[in-house]
């Protein structure tokens, strides 16, 4: 059981009837915008924990509806998209989506998402101190990674990196997102990014051919678990 | 007038030249013109010289008359008569008369000026008639190239540039014309020209040639020039060449080359188009089957896995609400393979289904029974002669058609209005009516809501697949029968679809 306000855009009568109801046995507060300019506004009156939102809806792009959200609000925002909108799933996330799940998904799948975004914004701000999962700790503050209590060495790049997934604990971050975090948009080849990543396994997974924390999201970027969540 | 005429143009290539040039020589009949009045004017002179009063005046008329040959005939038939005129000035005029000695002294000066002003004049009034009818000739091939230029333009595809070719040329010079167009190092013959081995092989060698102008065995090619380089061929036959010269011809070429490439790209660029509408089509299809699969799954499958993961935390209201829209959102997913499957069966067998006698009322009672529940948010009323109505139609697709259309009305009008379904019959066929009191469709829209996949940009069309009323479009057309859009209906709301289908008249029985 969770709590937290949810705001559920779609426009789609069919998967509001399933969600409204079932999200709110699972113990989510829900309110249903039909369209991207009920989206904006209920975000600015209800100030909502989550955001569920479908990219295809029928007054406006998606994408202007999280460029607009984000000017004003914070607020997590995960994207219901089909799984071949690739393109437009990323440039959503690009556009400050922290995450997505793909049509068609299990409740579980869904929940778990809403549940991480949730969490990160009931205890992870901006300025939080420090990020904790299973053994993994992040000391933002002193830029001090601990993997079960013993100090990890990381290179410059490996912990800009780590510190970006971690920022966004349990949320994917975009291939783009990290380049920049890495890179500062000097680069855009991805080889450096799956370089950097294997390294940063090798220090921190027990099994870096099969990650349990960094997880890949093939084509979109990585994901850093937060433990409890997987 | 254009027929055979001396030709005194010089040629730019005198091999060509010679051939193409119609020969020098008049025919008999050109000659008759210049023989009368030659005999007109030696009769005048000779029997007026008593009444003139002297071998000048005599000769005036007879510079007159050839003048006048020059006039009308040009230069040669002039110098002829020029000739002619003297030995006869001499012989009948001249003194001593009758006879073609010429006398010594002054008798000498008559005979000799006559013969200076004859060939003078003659061959000022013959060129001056050669050049004006050769400018008129240059004219006329100038118009001729004109027109057919004209005609040209207008050709749409190569077939219709040759056939315009061919309405213009042998109407002038009854000849045959073959156009070929040059196609991987082989001449193929464009429209219905000549496509027998002699014709073809020609133009082969024509083309291997490189000339702009080719001549061989009474054949003449003229290679079409395009940007890029030779696009075709126009051979002629030997008949062709007496019209034109080689310069028209060479003309010629150069419009039809440039037709026949301007054909040839719109030939490429309507391909292009076709491509483009396939592949929009298959994109419409992807993203169709996207939406259309993937929403009722992901309802299907949110709601499945929500019965299973929190089975216990769900009241029974919820469970059964779950149930029932998995039921609901099934019934959706069955429709859309339906419209489908329905849509690549009209598809391939275009107009040969086979169609059965049914009627009318029974197709209604029977959609609207299957739509059952779904048709309850919606006053609906249903008003039928009580003479049953038959027509020949597949059950199948009718019945999908007339859900898809009742389906929409439901779809585009508010809950609790009313969607009224009325037929009529007359001799020329029935009507089936199913009107609306939704928001009605624009204008715009109307012709476009028949296409596959186009679905209207509204929130509560989204439910729709766009195929429907492409099915209907497609079903009634098999039977022969049509279907349109009416919006709005009364003040700026509601749609009517109406479909006719021809009638069944029914056996007596």
């Amino acid at each position: 059981m969770m709590e937290g306000h949810l705001l559920l855009v779609d426009d789609e009568p069919a998967l509001i009837a399933v969600l409204q109801p079932v999200l709110k046995a699972a113990g989510c507060t829900v309110s249903v915008a039909t369209d991207g300019n009920a989206a904006i506004s209920g975000v600015v009156a209800q100030d909502p924990d989550v955001v569920l939102l479908d990219l295809g809806l029928p007054d406006m792009d998606g994408k202007d509806v999280i460029r607009i959200i984000r000017k004003s609000s914070q607020v997590p925002i995960i994207v219901i998209s089909a799984r071949h909108q690739q393109a437009e799933k990323i440039e959503a996330l690009d556009e400050g989506a922290d995450d997505y799940v793909n049509k068609p998904f299990e409740i579980g799948e869904l929940m778990a998402r809403i549940r991480a975004a949730v969490r990160r914004s009931q205890t992870f701000t901006a300025n939080a101190e420090a990020f904790e999962s299973g053994p993994l700790r992040v000391d933002f503050a002193r830029r001090r990674v601990e993997l079960m209590g013993a100090q990890i060495r990381l290179s410059p790049k490996e912990y800009m990196l780590l510190h970006a997934l971690a920022r966004n604990g349990g949320h994917v971050v975009t291939h783009k997102r990290l380049l920049h975090a890495g890179w500062g948009g000097s680069t855009s080849d991805l080889q450096y990014l799956r370089v950097y990543m294997g390294l940063l396994r090798q220090k921190l997974e027990e099994n870096p051919s099969e990650p349990e924390l960094i997880i890949t999201e093939p084509g979109v970027g990585y994901r850093l678990i937060v433990q409890d969540q997987a | 007038m254009e027929a055979v005429v001396p030709d005194m143009k010089v040629e730019s290539q005198p091999t060509l030249a010679v051939k193409l040039q119609p020969s020098l020589a008049l025919r008999f009949g050109d000659w008759r013109l210049p023989a009368i009045i030659l005999t007109v004017t030696s009769i005048l002179g000779i029997a007026m010289q008593p009444l003139l009063g002297g071998e000048v005046s005599s000769g005036l008329i007879f510079v007159l008359g050839i003048t006048l040959v020059g006039a009308t005939s040009g230069l040669t038939p002039a110098l002829v008569c020029a000739v002619l005129a003297s030995a006869i000035f001499n012989f009948f005029l001249a003194d001593p008369v009758l006879t073609f000695r010429i006398a010594s002294g002054a008798d000498l000066a008559p005979p000799l000026i006559f013969t200076a002003c004859a060939i003078v004049s003659g061959l000022l009034a013959g060129r001056l008639r050669d050049k004006s009818f050769q400018l008129e000739k240059t004219n006329l091939q100038l118009q001729s190239l004109l027109e057919t230029s004209r005609f040209l333009q207008r050709a749409a595809n190569e077939a219709e540039v040759a056939d315009a070719l061919k309405a213009r040329i042998p109407a002038r010079a009854g000849n045959k014309l073959g156009l070929y167009r040059w196609t991987q190092d082989m001449a193929i013959p464009v429209g219905d020209s000549p496509d027998d081995e002699v014709w073809i092989e020609f133009a082969q060698h024509s083309f291997e040639s490189g000339l702009e102008a080719f001549s061989q065995e009474g054949f003449t090619g003229y290679a079409l020039p395009g940007r890029t380089g030779t696009v075709g061929l126009l051979v002629s036959d030997e008949a062709a060449r007496s019209g034109f010269d080689h310069n028209f011809m060479l003309a010629l070429a150069q419009v039809a080359g440039l037709a026949l490439e301007r054909a040839r790209f719109a030939a490429v660029i309507s391909e292009n188009q076709a491509n483009a509408r396939t592949e929009e089509l298959k994109s419409a299809l992807l993203s169709s089957v996207s939406h259309d699969l993937r929403t009722p799954l992901t309802a299907i499958s949110a709601a499945a896995s929500s019965l299973v993961t929190y089975e216990s935390e769900l009241d029974v209201e919820t469970s059964r609400n779950l149930l029932l829209g998995i039921v609901d959102e099934c019934d959706r997913l069955n429709r859309f393979t339906a419209n489908l499957l329905e849509l690549s069966r009209l598809q391939s067998s275009g107009t040969n289904i086979e169609g059965q006698v049914l009627s009318v009322h029974d197709m209604v009672r029977s959609v609207l029974q299957r739509l059952g529940a779904r048709a309850a948010s919606h006053d609906i009323q249903v008003s039928l002669p009580r003479r049953p109505i038959l027509v020949l139609a597949d059950t199948a697709l009718f019945e999908l058609a007339l859900t898809n259309v009742i389906q929409n009305a439901l779809l585009y009008s508010e809950a609790g209005t009313t969607v009224l379904i009325h037929s009529e019959a007359d001799r020329n066929g029935c009507t089936l009516t199913i009107t609306d009191q939704g928001r009605g469709i624009a204008k715009a829209e109307q012709e476009r809501v028949f296409e596959r996949f186009y679905r209207a940009r509204r929130s509560e069309a989204s439910q729709g697949s766009g195929l429907g009323l492409a099915i209907a479009k497609g079903f009634v057309e098999a039977f022969d029968g049509s279907i349109e859009i009416r919006s709005p209906v009364i003040g700026s709301r509601g749609t009517s679809v109406i479909i006719r289908l021809p009638i069944v008249e029914e056996t007596a029985t």
